[in-house]
Formats: structure tokens, sequence, C-alpha cells
């Protein structure tokens, strides 16, 4: 018996069986569309801790800082 | 004192910062950013906090300066998914509130609000997090056949994550079993002899699911010496990875992927 062939084909068709019908209950659903942009830009300070943290008051004027 | 450190009770401010502190902690913010956050705005209506982090909860103790009233609030480490959007919102409420630019009150509202902000679409996700890890792939030298294979086992092995995760089924059994499925599609590779990379195709399947910001935060934490939280968020990185190598290893044995 080759166990990696139908081991692959098992976890195939299980997986394709999940995604086929949780798809069909999202569209059933009508699931809400989300108002979250769905791409957004922003800077690192805000998210990751940076030593000497500072924010930048004017988005035009990068030279220009202000001390936390 | 200004009017706005008159209008707010100790109790209020407590509240409210515990309940900040649990929601960007929760979100995946370092231990310093909560500490300074939190103290800025405590500062900005003439409080004193002092905070202690522990792996699963906080510490806010809150004292208004000349007063001997100390109020003390454990508060639980919010339960969300790690959300930068929610970390940037938290710290522009934070400075709003310490340049004076809105009121306590309103610094609530925009909370509430910022509470109730959802996430990005999970699709928007499902479909980045797929074509990031297919390009991690190339990075490491994969082929086209290679990064279409990693695309697909991603994209399902995320979409199983999400599904899972809906149903509250516990974190490491979802790393598990998405590591498994991820591994056992990704082996496509090397079963029907599709590309020239079939070990890299396999290793880079999985990536998605290396818990990197806990890792990150957890060496910010230690850097800042907190050590407790710091190994506490270590811990969890820990444990995430092996559960992602048993999936991993238990997909390579089935499919002969010659590691044992």
């Amino acid at each position: 018996m080759n166990v990696p062939l139908i081991t692959w084909i098992t976890i195939v068709t299980i997986t394709s069986l999940v995604l086929i019908f949780r798809s069909v209950l999202i569209l059933k659903r009508h699931h809400a569309i989300q108002k979250a942009k769905p791409i957004s830009v922003g800077r690192e300070w805000e998210e990751i801790f940076v030593p000497g943290d500072r924010i930048i008051k004017n988005d035009y004027d990068y030279d220009e800082f202000d001390d936390m | 004192m200004n009017s706005m450190t008159c209008d707010v009770s100790t109790g209020e401010a407590t509240e409210f910062l515990a309940n900040y502190s649990g929601l960007l902690f929760g979100s995946g913010s370092t231990c310093v950013r909560l500490e300074k956050n939190v103290k800025r705005m405590a500062q900005s209506i003439g409080l004193m906090a002092e905070i202690t982090i522990l792996p699963r909860h906080i510490h806010l103790t809150i004292r208004r300066a000349g007063s001997p009233e100390v109020l003390t609030s454990i508060t639980s480490i919010r339960d969300v998914p790690i959300n930068f959007n929610v970390i940037t919102s938290l710290s522009r409420l934070s400075w709003a509130l310490a340049d004076r630019e809105i009121t306590f009150r309103e610094g609530i509202e925009r909370f509430g609000e910022i509470e109730r902000m959802g996430g990005t679409a999970p699709g928007v996700i499902l479909l980045l997090v797929s074509l990031a890890n297919a390009s991690f792939c190339r990075l490491f030298e994969g082929d086209l056949t290679a990064m279409a294979i990693v695309f697909v086992a991603t994209f399902a092995g995320f979409f199983l994550k999400q599904t899972m995760a809906i149903k509250h089924v516990d974190a490491r059994i979802i790393t598990a079993v998405c590591a498994f499925v991820s591994a056992v599609i990704a082996s496509a590779d090397n079963l029907f002899s599709l590309g020239a990379s079939p070990m890299i195709t396999l290793g880079t399947s999985v990536l998605y699911l290396i818990p990197g910001i806990p890792l990150i935060n957890s060496f910010c934490d230690m850097i800042d010496r907190h050590y407790i939280c710091a190994f506490g968020r270590l811990m969890n990185a820990v444990v995430t990875l092996c559960c992602l190598s048993f999936g991993l290893c238990l997909g390579m044995w089935l499919m002969n992927m010659g590691m044992f």
C-alpha cells in the first residue's frame, strides 16, 4: 500500500471539503464586509518599541522630532 | 490642577487604564510600550501609575499626586488576536490624551471604538499570508513550482487555522494540525516529482506558523528587564514551536520525506 499517496489524497480531500463547506456557509450568511481598511501604512514607533521612541508631529517634516 | 484632572475620579481612571492595559498587551504590545503609554495617560490627568506585568495578568496601582488614596486593579490580559492596528490606535489615543487634544471622556469613547474595531478581513489575511509564504519560498531559492505548492499548502493550512480559531479550538492543537496539513500538501512536490526543490517546499510551507511576534516581544521585554513576562512569552513561543515541529515531523514521517 502506498501510504504517502493515500495520506496525501485523504488530507487534500478533507481540506478541500472543509474549504468548500466553509465557503458556502460564508456566502450563505452574506458575511458582513468589514469596515477596516485592507491595507494601511503605520509607523514602527506606534507598534514596536524603539529605544528613544519619538513622535513625528508633521508628516511632511521628517527632520522635526518631539521628545516623548 | 487643570480642568481635566478635576473631573476624573481615581476609580474611573483606574478602570479605564486597566482596560486599556489589558487590550494593548493582548494585542501584541511590548511591556515597555504598555508602561510608557499608561504612565503618559496617567500623568496627563494628574495621576501616578505603577504597573506589574505578569504573563496572564496586569497589576495596576494608581495614586493621585498629593493624596493618600491608592487604588490597585488586577486585570486579565485580553485573549485577542495580535493586531497592530489596535496597538497603533491605542498609542495614538495615549498621545491625544497626553497632548490634551481630547478630554478623558472622549478618550473613553475612543477606546470603546477601538475595542469594537474589526481586524483586517480574514480573506485578505489568508491571501496575503499565502503570498508572503510563497515569497519566502522564493527567498530560500525555491523554484516557481515550489512557490505555487507553498501558496496552496499555506492557503489550506491558514484557512484551517482560521476555521478552527472560530470554533475556539486550543491554539496548540491548531498549530500542530495546520503544520501537519501544510506539510502533507507541500510534500506533493516530492511525491509527484513536480519541482527541483522539494525540501525547500516542505520547509517553507509551515513558516506562517512561526510565532515571530511573541519571540520578538520576548526579546524586547528581556532587554527592558521584564524577565518574568519575557520568559512567559518565550515559553508560549517554545510551546507553539514544539507543536509546529510535531505536526511537521508527523507529516514528514507519513510522507516518507527522509527525516526518519
